[in-house]
């Protein structure tokens, strides 16, 4: 059953209750909350995101609640626990939401070691994925929104998850927004789902736009690399993508891999196949429009010599 | 003698002036010159001496030795020293 068959009166009863089985991407995360932005924000944003029967088993158990002291009467507050810990300091309770997906950011990052996990989005079309590892600021997550919003499936917005066979295992969840990208989002797409905008939190304002239903779906559906894309957001310059050196690339993701270290020769291996299989470039952009042609001539051309 | 100080593993893309090099001991990654992956290599299969590897390299190439090639050569061996990648040891 998915999220948007449940009233949100209902959805925070189950939540402040026993928790719901949410599946996030190729995980089950169970979520237990009395907060209302948390159900709020889940009711929205993941309206087409599976249910599982409860009781059944989930990779994370978390909890988002005010923390238990008299703050809740003034400023509240709220704390993220996976498995009871608390790998945070309390939020304003205005940042509930914005919290949760931080924290299933987290979960996935610190435990999810079968995957190789890259600080990046990912998006896909004819079966092949582009890889999009950047810095915070560099405009990924605004490209990644821009492109799933002009036809590129969703893969993941701030975890790429690289499987042992060389596959890309999708996270389609919300995708994070942050300043300005907010308004350019919903200028460029006003179809799109954005949630409430919250202010003065760690990374600025920030906001979450809802994964496309199709990609949502498509959660099982692994996508084989094709390109490993550092993009830059340069005002008043034109899209251009210039061919990057294979190596270089290889240490451009390896600075950004959450676990690079920790799977030791086999996160090595598991890079070099990449690699192996995927051309690399750099990608400057002001224009969203005219950045996802730039993308669609690359698929278009891919799709043409296979 | 030139020998590894550990197994590396080696990602050098084909025409490519730029290589990555794992020390499996250490578990660093470093990114070196064409010329440093292909002497990794080659004390990957034996040990060596300066002479040895500069007669190696030079063999794959048609002309004759550069004579700037031994100086090129003693720095990147200088630099993987540094970077305990390769020791050196009396013959």
């Amino acid at each position: 059953m998915n999220v948007a068959h449940y009233s949100l009166a209902g959805l925070r009863q189950e939540m402040a209750r026993d928790g719901i089985y949410l599946q996030t991407g190729a995980f089950v995360a169970r979520v237990r909350s009395p907060v209302s932005q948390v159900a709020e924000g889940i009711h929205q944003l993941y309206a087409d995101a599976s249910i599982l029967p409860t009781h059944g088993f989930a990779d994370f158990h978390v909890t988002l609640a005010p923390p238990a002291t008299y703050r809740r009467w003034f400023k509240p507050q709220v704390i993220f626990r996976s498995d009871g810990y608390a790998p945070f300091k309390p939020l304003p309770i205005d940042q509930a939401f914005a919290l949760f997906e931080w924290g299933l950011n987290w979960c996935i990052s610190s435990h999810a070691h079968q995957y190789l996990i890259i600080h990046a989005a990912a998006v896909e079309k004819h079966g092949f994925a582009a890889i999009l590892p950047a810095p915070p600021g560099s405009g990924k997550s605004t490209l990644a929104a821009g492109l799933v919003n002009r036809g590129w499936r969703l893969l993941s917005d701030e975890l790429t998850l690289l499987s042992r066979e060389g596959m890309i295992q999708p996270v389609a969840r919300p995708v994070s927004l942050k300043n300005q990208s907010i308004e350019v989002i919903s200028q460029f797409a006003p179809q799109a789902c954005i949630g409430r905008i919250v202010k003065d939190t760690i990374k600025g304002t920030v906001a979450h736009m809802r994964a496309p239903a199709g990609s949502v779906a498509r959660v099982y559906e692994q996508a084989q690399p094709g390109w490993v894309i550092f993009p830059k957001y340069q005002a008043g310059v034109s899209a251009t993508l210039t061919p990057m050196g294979g190596a270089e690339a290889f240490m451009g993701l390896a600075q950004n891999a959450f676990n690079y270290s920790l799977l030791a020769q086999e996160g090595f291996r598991r890079l070099t196949a990449l690699m192996g299989a995927s051309a690399s470039y750099r990608f400057h952009y002001s224009d969203l429009e005219e950045a996802a042609s730039v993308f669609d001539g690359i698929a278009e051309q891919r799709h043409a010599n296979m | 003698m030139w020998h590894l100080t550990a197994d590396t593993l080696v990602y050098a893309p084909a025409s490519e002036e730029a290589a990555v090099i794992y020390n499996t001991a250490s578990g660093d990654t470093h990114l070196v010159n064409a010329l440093a992956a292909q002497v990794i290599s080659l004390l990957g299969s034996t040990a060596a001496s300066t002479d040895i590897l500069l007669d190696r390299i030079a063999d794959q190439y048609p002309a004759p030795p550069d004579p700037e090639l031994l100086q090129v050569l003693e720095s990147t061996l200088a630099d993987l020293h540094r970077l305990d990648l390769i020791t050196e040891t009396s013959a």
